[in-house]
């Protein structure tokens, strides 16, 4: 049985799709994905007429964060699970200095292009997001992608089969599409103070959903909870533990991601891992229907290279306290919503219990991790891919169980 | 089956003890999902795979690394197995840990979520179960919760008839920080809904006083709780207005300072107007001996059943027992101890009644004092006025009456006023009139007045600190768009 996409309504997004002169680079396992169903790059249908209409299709997109797009009509069934394609670099909704949409009338200020200037002024107020040339965070084209962060998370997908690396879910990087060269010089006369200089690129990732833990999204886990219950069709108590139980499992995978990615690069004589780089499990992973949750900025995961066993262990409790909060908080919403609904707990530290024992189940074959209860007190004991003798790590998960 | 026996079934088995359950009562309980039934053989079979749980897991943990290690996308055949294997068994465990043995018919009985629930509910109401069988008090439940469910059925009509109302105004030349939202309307709805009658009526009753009223004020908070609660009430809307008017132009020459006029005109509307000499003599008075005392908590003081003195006494009580109990001092506890202090709840207890709320309702509303003296002030024991909250809250989460996921415990609290299972419902007709500003001994047991006050309270205390919330912290304030 195939657990359907589920996606939240957001603004429509004008696109279109440009079949040629794009270059693709993609996840082979993927092609026939990436080459017949997605097929080419997509630009915001504005930068599309200013740049004279090249040939291509129009294309309906979903509002997905402020620079991308979801496309709901491009879908792939990975192992029982539907992922709907999302285009990270088309356009960016809000202005990047004020909190307002891009409109029309806000690129012709920035428009450093008279051809454009003038074409801009024939259109109308509203605004469907716009790529354009401004450096932004690092060397990134602002409502565009660069080229070196989506190498990074192409790379990183490559490590995953069926969008899992040794259990941590990510939403997989099936190809980088490179705007045709016209469209990213066009692209680049429209910033506010620094240019960007370099080729301007898109990614085109599988996400189970757009709810986001947190941030960025119309309806996100943590802040409306109620809603997303609706969205999952989470309609009883079993459904709901169900659900807390791929939450938890994949939440403990993220918090223990360095650990079950180790490897020991023995000509080096160091040890590496994946870690986070500013990205964050409040904004950058989605949840899917069935709860479990999906990271999905890849751009932002590397491997972290340590020299010995001792920083292995510290960067594996590093990671692990880094993000903790933010799955927990995921838990605790979803179970303070089970409570609100339909009860079942007696007070908040029974509802605590429940939410231990559920992660302690559901994390019972997972072969990194294990968990033990020691009277109140819960161990999370970290068992890395290799030398698990010398890197194994006790982290206490919970001082007073429920308490 | 009596009611008492059922709870010591199910308490039994929650705690793991031989509950003596005869095989009728057994079929009872089971037969609604109150309970599993477990055979020995099949608790057998879970201690035995429990048994082999560790080592189990040990082989699955090995050969996963074992499988990951190995290029390919699908993990072996034996390894998918053993991992579902090891799932069943870990349900086993859990099962298993909540087995109790049942000596009379040699089986062993199994909690289940349903019979929590209704353990739950036997426990609280335990006191008010006398005369009833256990079919009784089922279905007085179930009709009780049917209830709630539609009530918020009844705010949906309502809340939609107010949204279509307003598209047909000419809005355009309101300013925009006047203008009603969503979750005014829905306020407005759950108060308006506790009325059974025709929901376009309300809307229409509710739209006169907002659109048609001169309220010489632009504080849409003030339109929004006086339209609610003048709307609510099942008297001629002509009078109602009039009387709101006279009382609003008396309370200018009692001190009453102009921007607390429509909120205090607004508690007092539903008093006959026989009390209201006498109970502007008492805002007079109350205000002599408290000149600092909010103008909203004045006329909470001087509508209560208690002399003035009384009264007063009362709420400094109040103050001084939730100071010794750690409680810091402030508006917010002030209001809190008016609302005990006018409460027909002896003054000994008021305080431990409200320590027992404000421990439930900590972390739901911020500052949780107000609501919590509200809950308190109940004539529901502490515990089953929480339990209704409680179902309250569940029944507009799960149907949905909300857009912010703040509004839930408002909107349960507006709607948990009145309601009750087991025949303990106090609101009559709608608002009940004021209690008589009379000296009268506090009895727990009368039927208060509390229906215009409990808006007012809720509006005044909770739901305007939550507007101001919501205005100054969109949704998702922290999240730059441009970061993403």
């Amino acid at each position: 049985m195939v657990r359907e996409a589920v996606w939240v309504p957001n603004d429509p997004v004008p696109l279109v799709r440009l079949p040629d002169e794009t270059e693709i680079v993609g996840d082979p396992r993927f092609e026939a994905f990436w080459s017949d169903v997605v097929g080419g790059c997509y630009v915001p249908e504005l930068l599309w007429k200013l740049a004279g209409r090249p040939r291509g299709f129009s294309v309906s997109g979903v509002r997905d964060d402020n620079r991308s797009a979801l496309l709901p009509q491009a879908r792939l069934v990975i192992r029982g699970r539907e992922y709907v394609a999302a285009v990270k670099g088309c356009g960016a909704a809000t202005d990047a200095y004020e909190n307002v949409p891009l409109t029309a009338s806000r690129l012709r200020a920035i428009c450093h292009d008279p051809g454009s200037q003038e074409a801009l002024a024939m259109e109308d107020g509203g605004s469907a997001g716009f790529i354009t040339g401004e450096r932004w965070f690092g060397n990134t084209p602002y409502g565009g992608q660069a080229p070196d962060n989506a190498a990074i998370g192409l790379l990183t997908s490559l490590r995953a089969a069926d969008a899992q690396i040794a259990g941590f879910h990510v939403c997989p990087v099936v190809a980088l599409a490179r705007l045709p060269d016209p469209l990213g010089a066009l692209a680049s006369r429209f910033f506010w103070y620094r240019r960007y200089e370099g080729s301007y690129w898109q990614e085109i990732r599988l996400m189970p959903s757009n709810l986001r833990l947190y941030f960025h999204s119309p309806v996100t886990f943590g802040v409306d909870t109620s809603r997303a219950f609706a969205l999952f069709g989470l309609d009883s108590f079993e459904r709901a533990e169900r659900f807390l139980e791929n939450l938890a499992r994949s939440a403990m995978a993220a918090l223990t991601l360095y650990a079950r990615t180790l490897r020991h690069d023995d000509v080096r004589g160091r040890y590496a891992g994946l870690g986070y780089h500013d990205v964050w499990l409040d904004k950058d992973a989605v949840v899917a229907p069935d709860g479990t949750m999906h990271f999905a900025d890849l751009e932002g995961i590397e491997e972290v290279p340590v020299a010995g066993a001792a920083a292995v262990r510290e960067e594996i409790g590093r990671q692990f306290h880094r993000n903790v909060y933010e799955a927990t908080y995921a838990l605790e919403a979803l179970a303070g919503e089970v409570e609100r609904r339909w009860r079942g707990f007696r007070d908040a530290t029974e509802r605590r219990e429940w939410i231990l024992q559920v992660l302690e189940r559901a994390c019972v074959a997972d072969p990194f991790v294990s968990l033990d209860r020691d009277g109140k007190r819960m161990t999370l004991t970290v068992v890395p891919a290799v030398d698990d003798d010398a890197c194994c790590v006790d982290i206490e998960i919970a001082s007073e169980a429920g308490a | 089956m009596d009611s008492a026996r059922v709870r010591s079934i199910l308490q039994g088995v929650q705690e793991h003890h031989d509950a003596s359950v005869t095989p009728e009562e057994r079929d009872l309980v089971v037969s609604q999902g109150f309970l599993g039934v477990v055979d020995t053989a099949t608790r057998d079979r879970w201690t035995a795979a429990v048994s082999e749980l560790p080592s189990l897991r040990d082989r699955v943990r090995e050969m996963s690394r074992v499988a990951l290690a190995t290029p390919g996308p699908e993990a072996p055949p034996e390894l998918r197995q053993m991992i579902a294997d090891l799932e069943q068994a870990t349900r086993a465990r859990a099962s298993l840990e909540s087995l109790a043995w049942n000596g009379p018919t040699q089986q062993f009985l199994l909690p289940t979520l349903a019979g929590r629930n209704l353990l739950a509910d036997l426990t609280t109401w335990q006191t008010r179960l006398e005369g009833r069988t256990f079919e009784d008090f089922q279905e007085e439940m179930s009709v009780y919760r049917a209830v709630l469910t539609h009530t918020v059925g009844r705010a949906y009509a309502v809340y939609r008839g107010l949204l279509d109302d307003e598209a047909t105004q000419d809005v355009e030349m309101v300013p925009t920080g006047l203008l009603l939202t969503n979750v005014d309307f829905r306020f407005a709805a759950m108060v308006l809904a506790k009325r059974s009658v025709d929901p376009s009526l309300l809307v229409r009753s509710f739209q006169l006083f907002n659109h048609e009223t001169n309220w010489g004020s632009l504080n849409k908070d003030d339109r929004l709780i006086g339209s609610a609660i003048l709307a609510s009430f099942p008297w001629d809307l002509g009078s109602v207005r009039q009387n709101f008017e006279r009382i609003r132009i008396a309370l200018a020459s009692h001190g009453i300072l102009p921007e607390d006029r429509i909120i205090v005109a607004v508690s007092l509307t539903d008093l006959p107007e026989n009390w209201w000499t006498q109970v502007l003599t008492r805002i007079d008075e109350i205000r002599r001996l408290k000149p600092s005392l909010n103008s909203l908590l004045v006329s909470t003081l001087a509508r209560s059943p208690y002399p003035v003195t009384d009264a007063l006494r009362r709420f400094d009580g109040a103050l001084a027992a939730m100071a010794a109990k750690g409680h810091k001092d402030g508006i917010h506890m002030e209001a809190a101890a008016a609302i005990l202090g006018a409460a027909q709840i002896p003054a000994d207890g008021m305080v431990d009644r409200f320590a027992f709320t404000v421990a439930h309702v900590a972390g739901t509303f911020d500052p949780p004092y107000a609501p919590a003296a509200m809950l308190a002030a109940s004539p529901l024991e502490p515990l089953e006025a929480i339990d209704v909250f409680r179902d309250c809250l569940g029944t507009v989460t799960r149907n949905g009456f909300f857009d912010l996921t703040l509004e839930i415990e408002e909107l349960a609290l507006i709607m948990s006023y009145g309601v009750a299972p087991l025949g303990l419902g106090y609101m009559a007709a709608n608002l009940p009139p004021g209690a008589p500003v009379v000296p009268a001994p506090p009895v727990a047991a009368m039927v208060p007045a509390w229906g215009t006050s409990w808006y007012v309270w809720h509006n005044y205390w909770v739901y305007r600190p939550l507007g101001r919330y919501i205005a100054t912290h969109p949704v998702h304030v922290h999240t730059v768009a441009a970061f993403g």
